[in-house]
C-alpha cells in the first residue's frame, strides 16, 4: 500500500492510471448529465479556445469554420479553464513535494545538443507550431485521443494515437542519436 | 456558466496534480518513452485507458451514457503525423517547458 504512492518519491503507476481513469470517467458522466453532448476530457479545444480569441484582432477570422467551431463549443470553453486548473495542479503538486525545479533548457537537451538557448527555442517553436497544427487537424492531443478515445474505442482515435507514435519514435531517435537512436 | 468553469477548473487542477505526483510530466521521462527506454508513461496510459474502457461500457450497458465517437477521416492520419513530429521535437505533450510541472 505504502509502495503506491511512494515510489521514489513519485507515486507508482497503477495508483496514478487509476485515478485518472477514474476522473476522465466522473468528467464524462458528469457532462453527459448536464446534457453536453462533447468531450470535456482534453487540451486541444483549449488551446483552440485561446487561438479562436485572434478573431477580436483579425474580425476575417469569423468565417473561419474551425473558428467558429471553437468560439461556440462548450466543450472548448471548458477546457480552456481545464488548462488553467493544470497549470495551478502541477505547480501545487512540485512544490509540496519540494519538486519545484525551473529549467528553461531541459538536461537531456544540453547534453547532446548544447546550451545554446536560441537553437532549443527554434525547435521549440517548430515543434509547437507542428503540435498545434497536428492536434487540430486529428481533433485532439494524446489526451483527447488515447484517454478519452481509445476508452471508448473509437477507430478515429486509434488512428490518430497510433500515428502520435510512429513519428514521435522515429523524430526522437533521429534528434538523440547517441541514446540508442539510430547510428 | 459559473459550474462549467468550476468543473473545469477542478478537473484540470486534479488531472494536473495526479500528472506531476505520479512523474510523467518530466522531460527525461517523455524522451525516454520516445526512445523505447521508460515504459512508465506507457504502463500509465493504458491502466486509466483499460479501466475506463470497462467503466465506459459498464456506464452505457446501464444506459447512462452514450457514446459520441470521433469519425475516422484523413485528418486522423495527417493531424497525427504532424503531432508526433512536434512532440518527438519539443517533447512538451502535457507540460509546460517553462514551468516544468
Amino acid at each position: 500500500m505504502k509502495k503506491l504512492f511512494n515510489q521514489n518519491g513519485e507515486w507508482h503507476w497503477f495508483t496514478g492510471g487509476l485515478l485518472v481513469s477514474l476522473l476522465s470517467m466522473i468528467t464524462y458522466f458528469l457532462f453527459q448529465a448536464l446534457s453536453y453532448k462533447d468531450y470535456p476530457f482534453g487540451i486541444t479545444a483549449g488551446i483552440g479556445y485561446i487561438s479562436a480569441l485572434f478573431r477580436y484582432i483579425f474580425p476575417g477570422l469569423t468565417t473561419n469554420p474551425v473558428i467558429k467551431n471553437l468560439s461556440t463549443d462548450t466543450a472548448a470553453f471548458v477546457e480552456f479553464f481545464l488548462l488553467i486548473g493544470i497549470v495551478v495542479g502541477g505547480y501545487t503538486g512540485a512544490k509540496f513535494s519540494h519538486q519545484y525545479q525551473p529549467e528553461i533548457i531541459p538536461a537531456v537537451w544540453s547534453k547532446y545538443h548544447g546550451a545554446n538557448i536560441w537553437k532549443r527555442f527554434a525547435v521549440v517553436l517548430i515543434g509547437g507550431f507542428l503540435m498545434g497544427w497536428g492536434a487540430i487537424l486529428a481533433s485532439g492531443c494524446t489526451t483527447g485521443n488515447i484517454l478519452q478515445g481509445w476508452a471508448h474505442l473509437s477507430l478515429g482515435s486509434m488512428v490518430a494515437g497510433a500515428s502520435f507514435f510512429v513519428t514521435g519514435i522515429i523524430t526522437t531517435k533521429l534528434l538523440y542519436r547517441q541514446m540508442g537512436g539510430v547510428k | 456558466m459559473i459550474l462549467k468553469i468550476v468543473i473545469g477548473l477542478l478537473t484540470g487542477f486534479a488531472f494536473g496534480l495526479i500528472l506531476q505526483r505520479t512523474g510523467i510530466t518530466k522531460y527525461p521521462r517523455v524522451t525516454g518513452l520516445l526512445l523505447l527506454k521508460d515504459f512508465k508513461i506507457l504502463k500509465f496510459m493504458l491502466t486509466a485507458v483499460i479501466i475506463s474502457m470497462i467503466g465506459f461500457q459498464v456506464m452505457k450497458y446501464f444506459g447512462i451514457i452514450e457514446f459520441n465517437p470521433k469519425p475516422l477521416d484523413w485528418g486522423k492520419l495527417v493531424g497525427g503525423l504532424l503531432f508526433g513530429v512536434g512532440m518527438g521535437l519539443s517533447n512538451n505533450s502535457r507540460n509546460f517547458t517553462k514551468w516544468n510541472l
